[in-house]
């Protein structure tokens, strides 16, 4: 299968610092009476190599703004950069190919095909794309999510956090421009989540890995470098270096000053 | 329940769509069946509801071979003296006599009959009275005279002629032939197909048809105050009995009706088993689907058994939705039907088998047995699986990841080896009995074995799908490899539907190889003639003037003509054959295995092997023979192996004229070139001779082969198109499957799409299972097939099949078909799964 052309996003390395980027985004669901303006006009910036998490009420339109930026949902306004690419001028194919190559996914749950093995999951992405699976790299990712004696299992036979490591393995395995992690751990205890976040985390850490994460769980956000708020399709504050108390008592004075 | 299932039936409108198909098709074809044959039985009834006469004379024929509207055998003559005679019995009114023969071909202007090639020309004798005439004159006058005719009206349509024009017919007596005659009248005589007709005032049709002083029949009125019976008891008082037979024209109806519902009863059996077939592979259908239906919604089940909803009202619901949907199912299926049955008949005509069709019938018992059929298969096969749903607590339903019970396949698997066990303890009867019985045991055996077949393909599946996955590399061919393996019960399902009728295909395939490989073997090691002259199929007689003229022809070398009549004995019937045994041995070989074909002569006969062994004949023995003239003891003096056309009794002209045969009438001439003669001259000499005997053709060995394999050829088309209706039924079953899995696999087609699957790749994935459920059923089809044509042409071989040929070719192409039926399958299913919103497929429940 031969691909056409994709514009590349610049590599980690470009004098660009904002890995991912939104100006005036604005998503309009419905029309007349049932018209909802899920994101009004949104500018952000996420930094390369950088942990930075999504908070907000339910609602808020995190989830909204996260499938904007990964491409997934249409815009209806404004612009989203993936490193240089501006999305609205792709089509399907190209949005398909760019997702494919540049992003990685964590979804809150069912994030894997069943009838693969984790190891096929994993490189899923990679295998249609037709690409060859840099295995230094497997290797790598599949020991610091700690599945090597798992990757002949198929997910039903994989407990819940196990099935959410192999999803972040798959994410991180094309070595993505950036990963979009929507609220990873919403289906786990709290020891699996933590081992995701771990993960991620270390992802940063060690291989300047951009994630972006949208969470509801101050503990999770806690694992970020940077902490956007959003409230009806409006970010309303940032945080840099949180602690789960401090996302805490930001989300409760956001409450009171809405009630 | 009713709302709550109507509810359901609405929700889900695609679903809704596929299964109603399922149930129209499916009781479409019973009921196009029926119809069809009802409507057929209905205009043969109605044909014969008027009696020809009230009394009818005829020439005693003991053989019964007679044929009423177009048998083989042209009918008996007898001496219009007769006529007389019959009218000085008391309680005649008038006596009138009739000819009624085949061989006045309407002629187009390629000198072809207007009827097609397997029509039968009748010539019949016009009849003044129209009261008791069998044709009501539509337009136009009486013929009368030498150069005047009346066409039956579908005859003159397919001429394209109406009253005052012309037409050319060629007649079996005068065969200046291709003389103009003029249109006097055009006629409804009820035969509309499979025949034309053609009307001569009585003396003309004897000049012409049987020979001037000669008819076939005496048409007698009573006068008042006779009854038909007791009229027609004096006549036989009065006339030679061993000669003449006079019946009511009531028993002569029946007889004649009679005759054509022997000979169309092999239809109808022929078009249920297809009925049936169709019935079978629909139920498939909707059994498969509802069970996918019913398994989509165990939770939704479990959620209404744990808010309180007792098993037997889960149960009760689904059926009434099951009702609901068949009922109205069913209905349509009963309109398609009828719709269906229209195009069967155009189906036949296509195929040249026309036949009356005036009437149409809707009977009760086909709306009755379209119902049954549609209704009780829809709610078994709905019931079934609402059963094991709920049969599940509904808390483990409830936490399942959407997985519905699992039934063990322990009970299917032992289903399908026994029915297996049975399959091969038939196949033994059937090869270790003889003929006739073993046939039925084969076919008896091919019921089980495709029905064993169909327990055991899930266990097939698995192992094949990985087998065929093998060229896909990539991850999009495994994952449709890994999809289709997911459920090995309904992959079976989906691909046993296609091989149903893929492998009665296959068997008809083997079947007609064979045949047509046997017959080219025959005509190669017996066939010694250079060319054959006769009318092909039914070899009506020509007049024997014939073989005069061409046997003088440059060029041809030895030659020679049969004639040919019919014998009984017991429940066999059979040919006498008249031929010259100084010269036809060396036209056809005759293998002689005891005496000598040289001994035959007045009353001795050479008898073939098979009939002979039937009834006990040897070589010296007197053989007791009901011939159409009567009974005649035969001495048989040499026995032989059936060859080509040759079998019964042979003799020479003298003794079989005695026998029936039609005086001055050749069946084939067979013509051996001289030494050094140029076959195409002779061929172009011959034809020019021909000329004047329209019916009759010239043929060498590779035509008589290729028209051989041309009627095998259009009646294995025919079975096709038949069989057509089972295998879109089986496609349609793949659209539904496919369907099914991408509602079922929403969430992760979303995912695919979202970490990087084109829209082509998703297309291609489904396109894939598709392509190889087809090639799987097709496969396993073809497989069964081969076997069941083999086992068929083995049990069939003293028959007289005795070559096995199986056609490679076609056989490969109904695979590349199954594939390419499994990717128009694909359409739909594969657009809608490519086509999916990612987000909302993500975050589908």
């Amino acid at each position: 299968m031969s691909d056409a052309p994709v514009p590349q996003p610049p590599a980690d390395e470009s004098p660009v610092a904002a890995a991912v980027s939104a100006q005036g985004l604005t998503k309009i669901y419905g029309e007349g009476d049932t018209r909802v303006v899920a994101l009004d006009a949104v500018d952000c910036e996420i930094g390369a190599g950088q942990f930075t998490a999504v908070m907000g009420p339910s609602g808020s339109g995190k989830s909204t703004l996260m499938h904007c930026l990964a491409g997934l949902d249409s815009i209806t306004s404004g612009e989203v950069y993936i490193g240089n690419v501006a999305l609205s001028q792709l089509n399907d194919a190209q949005l398909t190919r760019l997702r494919r190559q540049s992003i990685g996914f964590v979804f809150q749950a069912f994030n894997l095909i069943p009838t693969l093995t984790a190891r096929e999951n994993i490189t899923l992405p990679m295998d249609i794309a037709g690409k060859k699976v840099d295995q230094e790299w497997f290797d790598t990712v599949v020991q610091k999510v700690g599945l090597g004696d798992r990757l002949t299992h198929k997910p039903t036979e994989l407990s819940g956090g196990q099935q959410q490591r192999v999803a972040c393995a798959r994410a991180l395995a094309s070595r993505p421009h950036v990963v979009f992690a929507d609220e990873p751990t919403g289906n786990l205890d709290s020891r699996s989540g933590a081992e995701v976040l771990e993960f991620l985390r270390r992802s940063v850490d060690e291989y300047d890995q951009t994630v972006v994460m949208v969470t509801h769980d101050p503990v999770a956000a806690a694992y970020a470098d940077r902490v956007l708020f959003l409230a009806d399709g409006l970010i309303v504050d940032e945080m840099a270096e949180p602690t789960a108390d401090r996302v805490l008592q930001r989300m409760i004075a956001f409450e009171v000053a809405r009630s | 329940m009713i709302r709550t299932a109507t509810r359901n039936l609405l929700a889900h409108k695609l679903r809704l769509v596929l299964t109603l198909l399922a149930i129209t098709l499916g009781v479409s074809f019973v009921v196009g069946t029926y119809v069809f044959t009802d409507s057929l039985n209905k205009s043969l009834a109605q044909l014969f509801d008027t009696e020809p006469a009230d009394v009818v004379v005829q020439p005693v024929d003991s053989a019964e071979t007679s044929g009423g509207g177009g048998g083989q055998a042209p009918a008996l003559t007898m001496p219009d003296s007769i006529i007389k005679q019959v009218a000085e019995v008391n309680g005649v009114s008038s006596a009138i006599g009739s000819v009624n023969q085949v061989g006045a071909i309407v002629l187009n202007d390629e000198d072809e009959s207007v009827g097609g090639p397997n029509s039968t020309p009748l010539g019949v004798s016009w009849e003044p009275n129209q009261d008791t005439s069998q044709a009501t004159l539509l337009a136009g006058s009486a013929p009368k005279g030498n150069d005047q005719v009346a066409l039956d009206s579908t005859t003159a349509d397919k001429a394209n002629v109406s009253v005052g024009d012309t037409v050319r017919i060629s007649t079996p007596l005068k065969t200046d032939a291709k003389k103009e005659w003029q249109v006097t009248a055009v006629v409804d005589i009820g035969l509309s197909g499979g025949v034309t007709v053609v009307l001569f005032d009585l003396p003309t049709a004897q000049k012409y048809l049987v020979g001037e002083g000669l008819i076939n029949q005496v048409l007698v009125t009573v006068s008042d105050g006779s009854t038909p019976s007791d009229v027609a008891t004096a006549i036989n008082n009065s006339l030679d009995s061993n000669k003449y037979t006079a019946i009511t024209g009531q028993e002569a109806s029946d007889q004649q009706e009679q005759q054509i519902t022997d000979s169309l009863g092999f239809l109808n059996t022929f078009l249920l088993i297809f009925a049936l077939v169709a019935v079978f592979v629909s139920a498939f259908l909707i059994f498969n689907t509802f069970s996918m239906l019913v398994a989509q919604r165990t939770r939704e089940i479990a959620l209404m058994r744990a808010v309180g909803a007792s098993r037997r009202q889960i149960q009760s619901g689904v059926v009434t939705e099951a009702l609901l949907l068949s009922v109205v199912a069913s209905t349509l299926g009963i309109l398609l039907g009828i719709g269906l049955a229209f195009g069967l008949r155009a189906l036949f005509d296509l195929f040249g088998l026309q036949l009356p069709s005036s009437q149409f019938e809707l009977a009760p018992r086909t709306i009755i047995v379209a119902y049954a059929v549609g209704i009780v298969v829809t709610v078994a096969a709905a019931w079934i699986p609402a059963n094991r749903a709920s049969a599940v607590p509904p808390i483990a339903a409830l936490r399942a990841e959407s997985s519905p019970p699992k039934a063990t396949l322990t009970r299917r698997l032992w289903l399908g080896v026994a029915t297996w066990v049975l399959a091969l303890l038939f196949i033994y009867l059937g090869l270790t009995n003889g003929t006739e019985t073993g046939v039925a045991w084969i076919g008896l055996s091919a019921v089980f074995g495709i029905i064993g077949t169909i327990a055991l393909t899930p266990f097939l599946a698995a192992p094949a799908l990985s087998v065929m996955g093998l060229p896909f590399r990539g991850a999009v061919g495994r994952l449709a490899v890994q999809n289709s393996k997911r459920s090995p019960r309904r992959t079976a399902a989906t691909a046993s539907a296609l091989m149903i009728g893929v492998s009665l295909m296959s068997i008809m395939v083997v079947f007609a190889s064979s045949f047509t490989a046997t017959a080219d073997q025959a005509i190669d090691e017996a066939y010694g003639a250079d060319f054959t002259l006769g009318s092909p199929p039914q070899y009506q007689p020509f007049d024997s003037a014939l073989y005069g003229q061409v046997n003088g022809i440059d060029g041809v070398g030895e030659s020679t003509f049969i004639r040919a009549t019919t014998g009984t004995k017991g429940q066999s019937t059979f040919p006498g054959y008249g031929i010259d045994p100084s010269v036809m041995p060396s036209m056809i070989n005759f293998e002689v295995t005891e005496g000598s074909l040289a001994a035959i002569g007045p009353q001795k006969a050479a008898v073939d092997t098979d009939l002979a062994e039937t009834n006990g004949w040897k070589v010296g023995d007197k053989a007791n023979v009901t011939w159409r003239t009567g009974q005649s003891e035969v001495e048989v003096v040499a026995l032989y192996e059936p060859v080509l056309v040759f079998t019964g009794f042979l003799t020479d002209f003298a003794t079989v004229r005695d026998w029936g045969a039609p005086a001055g009438q050749d069946t084939a001439i067979y013509l051996k070139l001289a030494e050094g003669a140029d076959a195409e001259q002779v061929r172009t000499d011959v034809k020019t001779v021909l000329d004047k005997y329209p019916a009759v053709g010239i043929q060498d060995q590779a035509q008589i082969k290729a028209d051989i394999q041309d009627q095998i050829n259009q009646l294995l088309r025919f079975i096709f198109a038949l069989l057509g209706l089972a295998i879109i039924i089986a496609v349609l079953g793949i659209v539904n499957t496919l369907l099914l899995s991408v509602v079922e696999r929403t969430r992760e087609l979303g995912l695919l799409r979202a970490i990087g699957g084109l829209r082509s790749q998703v297309r291609r994935m489904i396109v894939l299972e598709a392509l190889m459920l087809g090639v799987f059923g097709a496969i396993i089809g073809v497989v069964l097939g081969v076997i069941y044509g083999v086992l068929m042409q083995r049990s069939l071989e003293t028959e007289g099949l005795t070559t096995l040929a199986i056609p490679v070719i076609t056989l490969i192409v109904f695979i590349i078909a199954g594939a390419v039926a499994g990717m128009l399958a694909a359409i739909w299913p594969a657009t809608t799964a490519s086509r999916l919103n990612i987000l909302k497929a993500i975050s589908t429940e």
